[in-house]
């Protein structure tokens, strides 16, 4: 199955996560996303969601200058965005849960 | 924001532009903050690579731009670009000039290649026929490309829109694709400089075939390969953009046809005195049978006089060898001169005879 087809659905909820503890620029984000093991999101899907979550509300950003390198635009959860995150992670595993028994069952009738 | 940094790298540039193009129809304030983190996020990226970084690395790492921006569109949420409405009057002409520059570039194309092939191998012995008709078909897809681009907001989406456009995004899309492609693609790259001189050249050239001095043409070379290599690495670090970037690119096909004319006209001058010199040859060394005056006139006709000035009638005359002089012409001779004729013979005895 397509992970990138799944990832489009989950990217919120993915992105809140990552920045539940620590705040983080773009580039940050996308590395620490895959270095928990989402290998195929993709660097323009994640800007597009900061971007989309930044608009929502959800975030909040603040910019670091930086000397040698780019500037940093730093984006950090707000209220509305570690609400949204609790909502979303509730949903999540409910969906989990629900999909995680569908598919043991099917694969024990199947075996 | 207006602090001062560091220049981006000029493949971030590149690549920043050309995502930005395809963002275009974003309001400009949008556009403009979208443009700035996206150039930033690439620095960050840009950064892995050092200084090695090129176009290709990053379009192996992020997708071609057109994909990134259409990946950022859907996870941002951002509208897609409505569809440019066209006012349906000009639509049919829309279509013709799009046809006809997917025609004739092709067949330009086309032509040109069986005309180089012909020219290196030599043939057909007269490249013309290939190279003239290749040179006229540029010229036409030239001209409607910039009638078809003329007074739209953004030119290369509309050149995109011409059939079989796409194909050329395809091609290269299987070139980088293959293990030798982003060897070949960095070496053609890498081979811009020489376009720049190229183009110098061609400028040079059609000033020098106008002008008819090659000195200055030469001149106008010097000139031109300074601000040609300008240009061109302004061009290629991303930095003209837009109509410009269209009018440059105008520039270079005008540049490349007249250079193109330019070398076909000295090339055919060339190949016309050779032609001239063997036709000179063949009427004097091979003047077929007969005799012929210090002209080159053919004698068709022999009139001996005697010492009292008249013509003598019942004489034949023989060669060195003892043979009967045969004129070689297929009429009958007759024994006096044509009856429908008359002339004055200047007796070399001192007399003149007038016959009518």
């Amino acid at each position: 199955m397509d992970t990138s087809q799944l990832l489009k659905g989950v990217l919120d909820l993915a992105v809140l996560a990552v920045l539940r503890d620590e705040d983080g620029y773009g580039y940050d984000v996308v590395r620490r996303l895959r270095n928990a093991g989402l290998t195929e999101v993709g660097d323009a899907s994640v800007y597009g969601t900061l971007r989309r979550l930044y608009h929502a509300g959800a975030l909040t950003t603040y910019v670091v200058p930086s000397e040698e390198g780019p500037h940093r635009k730093y984006y950090s959860l707000n209220g509305t965005g570690r609400d949204l995150l609790r909502r979303s992670a509730k949903t999540w595993r409910e969906f989990a849960g629900v999909l995680t028994e569908l598919v043991d069952t099917a694969t024990k009738e199947a075996a | 924001m207006t602090t001062t940094r560091r220049t981006a790298h000029p493949a971030v540039a590149t690549y920043v532009a050309a995502v930005r193009d395809e963002l275009g129809d974003l309001p400009p304030d949008e556009l403009a903050e979208i443009t700035e983190d996206v150039r930033d996020h690439l620095d960050h990226v840009a950064a892995e690579y050092g200084d090695d970084v090129t176009v290709g690395t990053l379009i192996d790492r992020l997708g071609a731009p057109a994909a990134y921006a259409a990946e950022l569109r859907s996870a941002a949420g951002l509208p897609e670009p409505e569809p440019t409405p066209e006012p349906t009057r000009t639509g049919f002409v829309r279509s013709l000039l799009r046809l006809m520059v997917a025609l004739f570039g092709w067949g330009a194309v086309g032509l040109g290649a069986v005309a180089f092939v012909d020219a290196l191998f030599g043939l057909s012995g007269a490249p013309a026929i290939f190279a003239v008709p290749a040179l006229v078909a540029a010229v036409v897809a030239v001209g409607a490309a910039l009638l078809l681009v003329t007074g739209r907001d953004d030119p290369v989406a509309e050149l995109r829109q011409v059939p079989t456009a796409p194909i050329l995004a395809q091609v290269e899309e299987w070139v980088r694709s293959m293990p030798w492609g982003r060897p070949a693609i960095e070496l053609v790259t890498s081979l811009r400089p020489a376009w720049w001189i190229a183009r110098a050249v061609a400028l040079g050239l059609v000033v020098a075939l106008v002008t008819g001095s090659v000195p200055f043409g030469l001149v106008v070379f010097l000139g031109a390969v300074i601000g040609s290599v300008w240009l061109g690495r302004r061009t290629a670090a991303g930095e003209v953009r837009g109509r410009r970037l269209l009018a440059v690119q105008v520039a270079n096909a005008a540049l490349a046809i007249g250079g193109l004319v330019a070398v076909g006209s000295a090339a055919s001058f060339a190949a016309g005195d050779h032609v001239q010199y063997v036709d000179g040859g063949y009427s004097y060394d091979y003047p077929g049978p007969g005799f012929y005056d210090q002209n080159g006139a053919q004698i068709t006709n022999i009139f001996p006089y005697g010492a009292d000035g008249t013509l003598l009638e019942n004489v034949r005359l023989y060669d060195q060898d003892g043979r009967p002089i045969d004129l070689g012409w297929s009429e009958e001779c007759y024994d006096g001169a044509y009856d429908e004729q008359s002339f004055a013979a200047a007796n070399p005895w001192g007399t003149t005879s007038s016959r009518g």
